[in-house]
């Protein structure tokens, strides 16, 4: 016991003499330990995004207007503020066919950003009688019915110091929020047809019309369709087509999939860049920790000569390699934490994939993975650059050390 | 190098970053439809206090008398709590979560200001160490 | 029976393909209170003899014991405790842990070995004799030569070895100092420790109570 604490206090000692040598090997191991801190939360984040989409993706089939494709997939994917209508004959057509469990229909239109320090948000009106896409993620917080005048917004939208959102020059009291999503729903607003009437009525006021509010009844945006279990998505998308014209149908399971493709892509250009840190961290000690020994050969000569056995010397220089590893890697774990929490919006902003961070915890775990990752670089390097040294017949060189 | 100089010159350095940070780091919006935003003026605000924590630093790293190094260290420090308060409290940031001063700027200035009043405490505290072992 | 033994000692290296021996065949042995002064050229192969005394080199033939006991039998552990307790070794040059003071470094094999730390007396005693007690707190980069070789033999001699090998001790004192550490190495020897010592200089030799010449790796008894 006495000799392990002997070996860290000589370890800590001879960091502290070569403040400049120790600080290059602690560099090394911050950025091992911070690649693989972020890299981790970056995947984990990934991975929680695009499963959290899955399974908050209610509908199995989107019907928008032929020409709106690419608005429909920037509603869902992004939350980017669109609008597109179509006739609401399409809903009805949808009713009786065979193989549809369920549809509903939304409508969608969009806020001003003119109102000092908010985005433009996506409103989006939909049917609480038959809706099954946004009832079901309410979060419990729901503090009135949504019915009369009050809404629902995604997790990501910020409502006013008094509680209340402000679309158009008029306040609505926020009925409840959605949990996290990771899917262009956490950027939105929902409300009821009624209340929608209202805002477009405003909205017409001031001068911006999306349709003509008199007959804003007549039309829709989407209607989302879940199947039956045993039913052909493609049969049910003919059946439809004979009813309705001009559409576009957009499946769920192909946007997903479309989704993780982009996303390898990104997980590609993660692992390559943890893999190449890593490495870079690892062979920087390894080299480092050879150099260093080397140009101290006399000093573990001088050590053998005062009777420090092989084994203590290896201990003398693991010490070393431990703390070192240790050290740079949990301040490469603070900085992990000051990047991945205090940046985590802008880091979902810049990726454009789903993105959602794992609990804290759990993310803190990783930065452990990777304190743990650099004390074994750092034991292993001193380790290996001592065994090479610890051979007696090395010490000969003392006097060509000189 | 000893420890005094070391830092004025990491307050130096930050003080140029607190000012980088919201002109060229996290950029912050541009007007919009002709009005400036909250982001704006903070920016403004933040080029104004990093410039001037710049310039404390080189005061700390220029000074001969310890004390007078102690005593910017303390100014920077003040500094640095507005560095923190101007996204946060004084000036503030545009509403919403997405937008870039919220998430990229404002958490940035914090941490940024929160490592130049560590800084000019470490600086500060060493210097009373040092005075009451003389 | 002698406290150290070399018996046909060989060692034999290779110099650009060529082997030669730096020790060639050298019988020796040394007792208690016995002060022993080898002199020789440098590349005589004393440094390679003293090596192979104290266990830091394995010879290629031959044997080295110690109280009767060949080396090679004695396993890392128990031969580092020997250096560490009974032989102390002065190589040449520098070698002063640089992380560490003049006094941490001065009880530094008491740190790693399992001996009693000498009494603060004791330390004050041999730092006095060797002129170096203002120099207890320094750092050894703040000595200069010669303070630190009085350092590195103030280690040597504070705990009162049965053997101390000392390599070319006394090359960067002066003429003062030199005669400072010859008498502490002689009186040290008047106690009961046995001493080597290497030199080139040879107007120290009259210290000495036996005195060799080191010629090509052979070991010869000078008269």
């Amino acid at each position: 016991m006495s000799a392990i604490k002997e070996s860290f206090g000589f370890g800590i000692r001879n960091i502290r003499k070569r403040p400049y040598r120790s600080f290059c090997l602690m560099l090394a191991a911050v950025i091992g330990s911070y690649a693989l801190f972020v890299g981790l939360a970056l995947k984990a984040s990934l991975n929680n995004g695009i499963g959290r989409m899955q399974e908050r993706m209610g509908a199995d089939l989107m019907i928008v207007p032929e020409s709106s494709e690419i608005e429909a997939r920037n509603i869902l994917l992004t939350g980017e503020p669109e609008f597109f209508y179509m006739d609401v004959s399409v809903a009805k057509a949808v009713a009786d066919i065979e193989g549809v469990e369920c549809a509903t229909s939304q409508f969608y239109f969009t806020s001003l950003s003119s109102d000092c320090c908010s985005t433009r948000v996506q409103l989006i009106a939909f049917d609480p009688d038959t809706d099954f896409v946004i009832n079901p993620w309410i979060d419990e917080r729901v503090t009135s019915d949504v019915a009369g005048g009050s809404v629902i917004i995604g997790s990501e939208v910020t409502s006013l110091s008094n509680g209340k959102v402000k679309f158009y020059g008029s306040e609505y009291t926020v009925a409840g929020k959605l949990g996290e999503t990771a899917t262009g729903l956490d950027h939105s607003v929902f409300m009821t047809r009624d209340t929608m009437h209202e805002i477009l009525n405003d909205a017409k006021d001031k001068g911006y019309q999306f349709l003509n509010p008199e007959d804003d009844s007549s039309w829709v945006s989407t209607v989302l369709i879940r199947v039956t279990g045993d039913a052909d998505i493609t049969e049910v998308e003919k059946e439809i087509y004979k009813n309705a014209e001009g559409i576009k149908f957009i499946e769920t399971d192909k946007l997903i999939s479309d989704v993780t493709v982009k996303l390898g892509s990104v997980e590609n250009i993660i692992n390559v860049t943890l893999t190449v840190l890593l490495v870079f961290s690892f062979l920087t000690m390894i080299l480092f920790f050879s150099v260093i020994f080397h140009e101290r050969k006399k000093e573990f000569a001088v050590l053998r000569i005062l009777g420090t056995s092989s084994r203590r010397i290896c201990l003398f220089s693991l010490t070393e390699g431990i703390t070192i590893g240790a050290a740079g890697g949990i301040a490469g774990l603070i900085l992990g934490i000051l990047t991945v929490f205090p940046f985590n919006h802008y880091i979902e902003n810049s990726l454009d994939v789903p993105y959602l961070m794992p609990s804290a915890l759990a993310v803190i775990l990783y930065g452990l993975a990777g304190v743990l990752v650099t004390t074994i670089f750092g034991s292993v390097s001193s380790f290996l650059s001592t065994l090479s040294l610890t051979h007696a017949e090395t010490y000969y060189t003392m006097r060509a050390g000189e | 190098m000893n420890k005094t100089r070391l830092t004025g010159i990491v307050i130096v350095v930050l003080g140029l970053l607190t000012a980088l940070i919201p002109t060229v780091i996290f950029k912050v919006c541009a007007a919009m439809d002709g009005k400036f935003m909250k982001c704006h003026w903070t920016s403004q605000t933040e080029v104004a206090v990093g410039i001037a924590t710049l310039v404390l630093g080189v005061l700390i790293v220029l000074s001969k008398e310890k004390a007078a190094g102690a005593a910017y260290a303390v100014a920077s420090a003040i500094n640095g709590v507005l560095v923190i308060l101007i996204p946060t409290v004084v000036i503030g940031v545009c509403g919403s979560a997405d937008m870039p001063c919220h998430s990229g700027t404002k958490p940035a200035l914090i941490i940024a200001g929160a490592l130049i009043i560590v800084t000019a405490l470490i600086n500060a505290v060493s210097y009373i160490v040092s005075k009451k072992k003389a | 029976m002698a406290f150290l033994e070399a018996r046909k000692l060989v060692k034999e290296y290779k110099r650009r393909g060529v082997s030669f021996r730096a020790v060639d065949d050298i019988d020796f042995s040394i007792d208690t209170g016995d002060f022993v002064m080898i002199e020789g050229e440098s590349g005589s192969g004393k440094t390679t003899f003293l090596n192979l005394l104290t266990g830091l080199t394995e010879p290629t033939s031959g044997d080295v014991l110690i109280s009767g006991k060949p080396l090679k039998d004695i396993g890392d552990e128990e031969l580092s405790k020997i250096r560490n307790q009974k032989i102390k070794y002065i190589p040449q040059g520098e070698s002063l842990l640089s992380a560490l003071t003049v006094r941490e470094n001065i009880l530094f094999p008491y740190t790693v070995g399992g001996l009693e730390k000498p009494s603060p007396e004791r330390l004050l005693e041999v730092s006095d004799k060797l002129g170096i007690t203002d120099l207890l707190d320094e750092y050894p980069s703040e000595l200069s030569g010669g303070e630190m070789r009085r350092a590195t033999i103030a280690r040597a001699v504070i705990n009162k070895p049965s053997l101390i090998i000392a390599d070319e001790p006394t090359g960067s004192l002066d003429s003062a100092n030199t005669s400072r550490v010859m008498e502490i190495f002689k009186n040290i020897a008047s106690e009961g420790t046995a001493v080597i010592v290497v030199t080139h200089q040879k107007e120290t030799l009259g210290y000495a109570s036996k005195v060799y010449g080191m010629e090509q790796g052979s070991l010869k008894e000078a008269v």
